[in-house]
């Protein structure tokens, strides 16, 4: 091991060099302490350190193999506090409580950290390999702009406790993920561009008049008053290059020291050149002065990035309001159905806990209305923006807000578990992954500046060669004119915009790097059950033999079916709502064929034709014609005994009101649509029909239709599958991209690329469109940021540009491709896309009346 | 034009402190929300705001 500790070392070797007296604390940069006392090597060479505390870290490092943080950091690292590894084992249970902590398919465990003190790029590196080293880490990613790490680790092996103290040993604070804190570093983010925006602008003004004066005059500006209206100006433009303009020179800072060409280098060599310029010539009262250029350039190149950041904040926003939802408080019944109540945090809640919702709670959970009938508000999680009705034995979901009436709620899943969680999570993970495109942009904005830099240089010594006087503006025109903020800025902005559009239609992705995918899509192939329809069946229509009543026939089925759990079933016992149902001794179900049973007028069954034909003889002449007029997409149920044929059900699982319009849009798209179903094919052709879908195929397994998939993606297609269940899980993994609706499992959910909160199939075509315009719109900016380079940098080095023109063209062109990218803020409900009210009405006539 | 050595100086202390009084009213919050102080005057609803929600 190359690092080896020396503390306490003796006082003749700490003055060994007087230079070495004044070098700061190697860690932390701290200048005043007392040297000699905290001394180790690091990397060969002897450092000091100002505390045991930064010691302890370096030695973390360099036990690590970590030291090169040392030569790649741009900031010193935070002074480690000695009491952040203590409260980590409180702090692990609140994240476990609260519901931070996820527990995944894997068996592994997950959280989100806030992670504090992270001030360059090098810092978030160290910090993923430091974690990843630990045992039982599987996975560390962080994202550096919002300073969020997702930790993954194996239960087993460490814990939440350990991590926070790994993190805690690196000198930085680790608080799991709290939407709160996160807005207020929003809202301090707007204050501060604002404000350096409106010092620019307002300095911007008065050195335009001050500039005024000489471009405008007749006859010249007296030479005094010229280097009066000098000075004034360079006073008003100190503070824009010192303030406002500090974020380009820290951002170029950074990018240099990694050896990278980002896009503020040219900005700020453009901003220094024409300063010193500017300055040395007002010192000498002779020479052009820049002052009115480097002002405009930078309050117009803060004008487009606080646009740039208003979008990507209100994209954010659509998603933090869900997490505001998260409700903290429960009120549970501490012996149910006894009155007495305790409060206590909604994530201690377990399943079939008895709480009570106050009218204006918030849902702590989801669950089962026992009692009580109250409007709740859902639109937060579904998008439904009126209040629904719901009653004993209806399904509430946590983070609805209840309305009028008090309710009990018997707990089905809390905390960590319930829908509201789940969307969350899901989004989260989406915004730690980045758009492929936006990356690729981030590269060749990199070689765009190198590219930049070396016109400049090139131009600047041909300059002094043709005419030096004009060396000077000519290569400051360059520095300035050159935009990549089409690739740097636009890019970005539109794929955030587009995001914060779709979750305020009940859309969320589910991964960040999906765009290019979607905007691809070929075909979209549907799954049939639950996803065009609505996955429960219903009773459509009923015909009763002669001498029986409609109710009775629907509560005798309900009595033969109340055991079963076939879908069928259910459908009638729904159906026949309550009914008060006789008394049936013995039933049984028989596989495949249906229930029966003994009343006090003998057997009776129900179930397939046949199967009540066996006691009950020939279906009677009225019955049959109803069978035989019923529309191939139902499942006749049959009802009878030995006192004769009592009725039969036509039951149907009916289509989703948007189902067809979904189809339609799509189509209108150019977007091949197929349906893909394991159920029978008389069922899915009549869905394939009334939707409009020309390729449907029946019966397929799970595999099937994987397979399927396969088929059409080799033949080039590029496949997004729509799915909501468990068997539909090969094939949402085999397509390119895959949808889930929300009423779906959470397993779909969890592998699924894009939710759909709101269950509304047309969402499906609206983001499809969404995705499509904004690669559109990011195909024009490229195509805008080329033309524009094209004619700008080579007319600005050939000296037809001065600095001022070209700032304002560069800032003109921020503003073009910014303002073009935010046209994606409203891009989803109406767009391309499919007006849902348009075509939703006649779908819901054609719906499975029969 | 004499008076311009003492106006010039002058403009450049006056935005000077127009920036000051921005920047601080910037950082007081007064541009955090344009729109619901406007909407809150015309609300003419004198009552307390409801407290939680009762049993």
């Amino acid at each position: 091991m190359s690092f080896i500790l020396a503390p306490a070392a003796a006082p003749a070797e700490s003055a060994t060099a007087a230079g070495a007296m004044r070098e700061p604390c190697y860690h932390c940069g701290e200048k005043e302490f007392r040297r000699g006392s905290w001394k180790a090597p690091v990397a060969g060479a002897p450092r000091e350190f100002c505390c045991a505390g930064c010691l302890a870290v370096a030695e973390v490092l360099g036990n690590a193999g970590l030291i090169a943080l040392y030569a790649r950091r741009t900031e010193p690292a935070p002074r480690p506090d000695g009491d952040a590894g203590n409260d980590v084992a409180e702090t692990a249970e609140a994240a476990a409580a609260t519901g931070l902590v996820r527990a995944r398919d894997d068996g592994t465990l997950e959280v989100a950290l806030l992670i504090d003190g992270l001030s360059c790029g090098a810092c978030g590196a160290l910090c993923e390999a430091w974690l990843a080293q630990q045992q039982g880490v599987q996975h560390a990613a962080l994202n550096d702009m919002s300073r969020r790490m997702v930790v993954r680790w194996a239960p087993d092996v460490t814990g939440l406790p350990d991590i926070l103290r790994a993190v805690a040993a690196l000198g930085f604070a680790a608080t799991p993920y709290d939407p709160a804190q996160r807005e207020q570093r929003a809202r301090e983010e707007r204050r501060a561009l604002l404000k350096r925006g409106a010092i620019a602008t307002l300095a911007m003004m008065q050195v335009m008049m001050f500039a005024g004066a000489s471009y405008w005059s007749d006859d010249g500006v007296a030479p005094e008053q010229q280097r009066l209206l000098d000075w004034a100006s360079m006073v008003l433009t100190l503070p824009v290059l010192l303030y406002s303009a500090a974020p380009f020179w820290r951002n170029a800072w950074r990018d240099l020291t990694h050896r990278r060409a980002g896009m503020d280098v040219p900005i700020v060599l453009g901003l220094a050149v024409a300063l010193v310029a500017s300055a040395h010539a007002t010192w000498r009262g002779t020479g052009a002065v820049y002052y009115d250029s480097i002002t405009m350039f930078v309050a117009l190149v803060l004008g487009a990035r606080y646009l740039e950041l208003l979008a990507r904040q209100r994209a954010a926003a659509a998603i933090e309001t869900l997490a505001r939802r998260q409700p903290d408080i429960a009120v549970r019944f501490c012996r149910w159905p006894g009155v007495a109540v305790e409060t206590v945090h909604a994530a201690l809640l377990a399943r079939d806990d008895h709480v009570l919702v106050r009218p204006g709670a918030l849902v702590p959970a989801d669950g089962e209305v026992v009692d009580g009938r109250s409007a709740v508000d859902e639109a937060m999680l579904t998008g439904e923006a009126h209040g629904i009705t719901r009653g004993a034995g209806d399904a509430v979901l946590a983070g609805s807000r209840n309305g009028e009436q008090p309710l009990v709620v018997r707990v089905m899943r809390a905390g960590a578990d319930t829908r509201l969680a789940s969307i969350l999570r899901l989004t989260e993970r989406a915004a730690a992954t980045r758009p492929a495109i936006t990356r690729t942009a981030d590269r060749v904005a990199t070689w765009f500046v190198a590219g930049v830099l070396t016109m400049a240089a090139i131009t600047a010594i041909a300059w002094i060669v043709i005419e030096p006087a004009r060396a000077l503006a000519v290569t400051v025109a360059v520095l300035v004119v050159s935009c990549p903020c089409a690739l740097a800025l636009a890019t970005p902005a539109a794929a955030t915009a587009l995001t914060g559009a779709l979750a305020r239609n009940g859309v969320v992705f589910g991964r960040g790097d999906v765009l290019e995918t979607l905007a691809r899509v070929t075909h979209v192939v549907f799954d049939k059950t639950g996803t065009l329809t609505r996955g429960d069946v219903r009773l459509v229509s009923m015909a009763v033999a002669d001498g029986a009543t409609r109710d009775e026939a629907l509560a005798l089925a309900a009595a033969l079916e109340s055991r079963s759990e076939h879908p069928l079933a259910r459908g009638l016992v729904a159906a026949a709502d309550g009914a008060v149902m006789p008394e049936v001794g013995a039933l049984r179900a028989v596989t495949g064929q249906g229930q029966e049973g003994v009343t006090a007028r003998g057997g009776v069954r129900i179930g397939t034709p046949s199967f009540v034909a066996a006691i009950a003889g020939p279906m009677p002449a009225s019955l049959t014609a109803f069978a035989d007029a019923a529309p191939a997409a139902t499942t006749l149920v049959a009802l009878g005994g030995d006192a004769g044929w009592q009725a039969i059900f036509a039951m149907a699982d009916p289509l989703r009101e948007d189902a067809r319009a979904a189809v339609a849009a799509l189509q209108r798209a150019g977007i091949a649509t197929m349906l893909f179903s394991g159920d029978r094919p008389a069922h899915v052709d009549a869905v394939a029909k009334v939707t409009g879908i020309a390729d449907a195929r029946a019966a397929l397994t799970p595999e099937g239709k994987r397979d399927a998939i396969d088929a059409l993606q080799r033949a080039g297609a590029v496949v997004a599958m729509v799915g909501d269940g468990v068997n539909d899980g090969p094939a949402l993994a085999q397509a390119q991209v895959s949808f889930a609706l929300a009423s779906g499992t959470p397993f779909a959910q969890w592998t699924a690329d894009v939710v759909v909160l709101n269950d509304q199939v047309v969402q499906v075509a609206t983001t499809l469109a969404g995705a499509r315009r904004a690669m559109r719109i990011l195909h024009q900016n490229f195509a805008w940021a080329i033309a524009y380079n094209l004619v700008a940098i080579p007319a600005a080095a050939m000296g037809y540009v001065s600095p001022l023109v070209a700032a304002v063209g560069m800032a003109l062109s921020s503003l073009v491709v910014v303002g073009n990218a935010l046209r994606l803020t409203g891009v989803a409900p109406r767009g391309d896309g499919a007006p849902p009210e348009e075509t939703a009405a006649p779908a819901a006539e054609v719906a499975w009346k029969s | 034009m004499e008076i311009l050595m003492l106006l010039i100086p002058l403009s450049v202390l006056l935005v000077l402190g127009i920036g000051a009084l921005f920047w601080w009213s910037v950082g007081n919050g007064q541009f955090d929300d344009l729109d619901g102080p406007g909407q809150r005057v015309l609300t003419d609803d004198d009552s307390p705001p409801a407290g939680p929600p009762g049993p």
